[in-house]
């Protein structure tokens, strides 16, 4: 009966998605999150421990108040006394244990690394993205053309240079492997321009918003969707000032716009993918050409930029237009597009086409 | 009760308080969380304290190195909201036209700064934007060329500029504008 009880109260335990942090136990490839490697399932193993460790708190102090009840309800009957007081002691004994064998490796570890200054995070496991060879990400940058230069493996006084080689012809460009220092053999790779057209450059900057780093959720093509999101809005959370909604007499003077944030993100086509706007509820076409009306202003190009639509409901506007000041949501939006057109830039095909980046491969 | 119980009893009421008051003193001896750049550099937003206790807000725009550079407390200033409250990202400044925005600057968590320039008139927008960013800095021009500020034009305003850092005007290696 007991071990009945125990086994319902640890099976509600470990159910409760609340109480488990189940959730958090897996650490990658969630929205926001780092594409998952072999790092990661040891990371998970770090977080199912603490999480074992949290279940193994609660449960010991389960059993000290079920024991103190025994013991309240015992009565005078020794071996009910007995048997409580055990219970305590083991449950004791147990947690004292599980919490002494870390700080005794705390303590190993402060006393015999660094002089006994070491303070690291020896129970915290830090995954980082496995680095690219540089001959492969320099290809997003060199958008004129030019030659970097890489060093080949060396084992002893051996040198293998087949992964910089292979690496450069994966990013398009031209290798020629140099052997004219006998102590360092290298990998020249040139690219040609426009490896990424017109003026696009690859963002370096790690601060901008664009870098790679911050779109995940474009895989393997995150480097060409930096390019996109700045030429689009150059790293910028803006309004647009070409989608907007003119009314009916074509005067865009301080028009709302309808597109905002990095990845200039439509809402009149795309509401319907940010929390609590209802798409097509704050607005009225007036036109027949499409859903944003009838074009009233075009550029030097001939690209619309106005239209004859009217924002009808401000509120619900504000709202959908959450994708401008919100990073993360624009983001996301802009990877479930990316999804939706096959891995494809379609719904960017005019930075895609003047930056050279396939809106498909 | 014999006496030998009650003194393992006592043993192991002293180890789990002096496990509690070890853990205890780790917690309140742990450092202060700092935040961390995406370059690896330190990062201080902190508050610090005068004799008076007159709470000043420090605040750091990255430098070309890597390094924070302190500049001037522009929080208070008129017209700066916090735009983006999840990634506190800031609207530092602002100048509207008859069309929209003829620029605008936004300051990130971590140190950085884009100034978006929105008119067609780049070198306007640009020269406008640059003297609103060196009043809320309180930095001299050759201070601001330290700076990693992105000058930025979206795709919507010019497809010849878009996509790239044009710099600042008076900085080498900027670009001439229209």
């Amino acid at each position: 009966m007991k071990r009945k009880t125990l086994f319902l109260v640890l099976a509600v335990l470990t159910t409760l998605p609340t109480v488990a942090f189940a959730a958090g136990l897996v650490p990658c490839g969630g929205s926001g999150e780092q594409a998952c490697q072999l790092c990661y399932f040891v990371t998970l193993m770090e977080n199912v421990f603490a999480w074992l460790v949290m279940i193994l708190s609660i449960v010991v102090a389960l059993i000290f108040i079920t024991a103190g009840l025994r013991l309240v309800t015992s009565t005078g009957n020794v071996s009910e006394k007995e048997a409580a007081k055990k219970m305590i002691n083991n449950a004791f004994i147990g947690f004292v244990i599980v919490l002494a064998a870390w700080l005794l490796v705390d303590f190993g570890m402060k006393t015999l690394l660094s002089g006994g200054n070491f303070a690291g995070p020896w129970n915290a496991i830090q995954c980082v993205p496995q680095p690219q060879s540089t001959l492969v990400a320099a290809s997003r940058g060199l958008a004129n053309g030019g030659t970097i230069s890489e060093s080949c493996t060396k084992t002893g006084t051996t040198f293998d240079c087949n992964a910089q080689v292979a690496s450069c012809a994966t990013g398009g460009g031209n290798p020629y492997v140099d052997t004219s220092d006998p102590s360092d053999h290298k990998v020249n790779c040139t690219y040609s321009a426009a490896a990424y057209g017109g003026s696009c450059t690859a963002v370096a900057d790690a601060t901008n918003p664009c870098h790679a780093s911050n779109l995940t959720m474009f895989g393997a093509r995150a480097d060409e969707a930096s390019i996109i999101c700045n030429k689009e809005s150059g790293g910028a959370p803006i309004k647009s000032g070409s989608d907007l909604c003119c009314g009916t007499d074509g005067d865009c003077s301080g028009a709302p716009s309808f597109s905002g944030g990095y990845f200039q993100i439509n809402v009149l086509a795309h509401g319907d993918k940010v929390p609590g706007c209802t798409p097509g509820t704050f607005y009225k076409a007036n036109g027949t050409e499409g859903p944003q009306g009838d074009c009233v202003r075009r550029n030097k190009e001939g690209i619309c930029t106005g239209w004859s639509c009217e924002i009808t409901d401000v509120s619900m506007y504000n709202t959908c237009m959450k994708v401008t000041t919100d990073k993360q949501l624009n983001f996301d939006i802009a990877g479930k597009l990316y999804k939706s057109r096959g891995d494809g830039f379609g719904d960017w095909s005019w930075s895609a086409k003047r930056c050279s980046v396939p809106t498909n491969i | 009760m014999d006496n030998s119980s009650i003194r393992t009893q006592l043993l192991l009421i002293g180890i789990f308080v002096l496990i509690v008051g070890i853990l205890g003193f780790l917690f309140i001896t742990a450092p202060e969380p700092v935040n961390i750049a995406p370059d690896g550099s330190v990062v201080n937003f902190d508050e610090i304290r005068n004799e008076q206790q007159e709470v000043t807000t420090i605040i750091g725009v990255l430098s070309k190195t890597g390094t924070q550079v302190k500049v001037r407390d522009f929080y208070g200033d008129e017209g700066v909201v916090l735009f983006d409250e999840k990634e506190k990202t800031y609207l530092i400044g602002e100048e509207k036209g008859a069309n929209g925005p003829i620029y605008q600057i936004f300051y990130f968590a971590g140190g950085g700064v884009t100034v978006s320039l929105q008119n067609e008139k780049l070198n306007f927008a640009r020269s406008r934007a640059e003297e609103d960013l060196q009043k809320k800095l309180g930095l001299s021009l050759l201070d601001m060329c330290s700076l990693s500020v992105r000058v930025t034009v979206p795709g919507f305003v010019s497809d010849d500029f878009s996509g790239r850092d044009l710099g600042l005007s008076f900085c080498p290696g900027s670009e001439v504008l229209p």
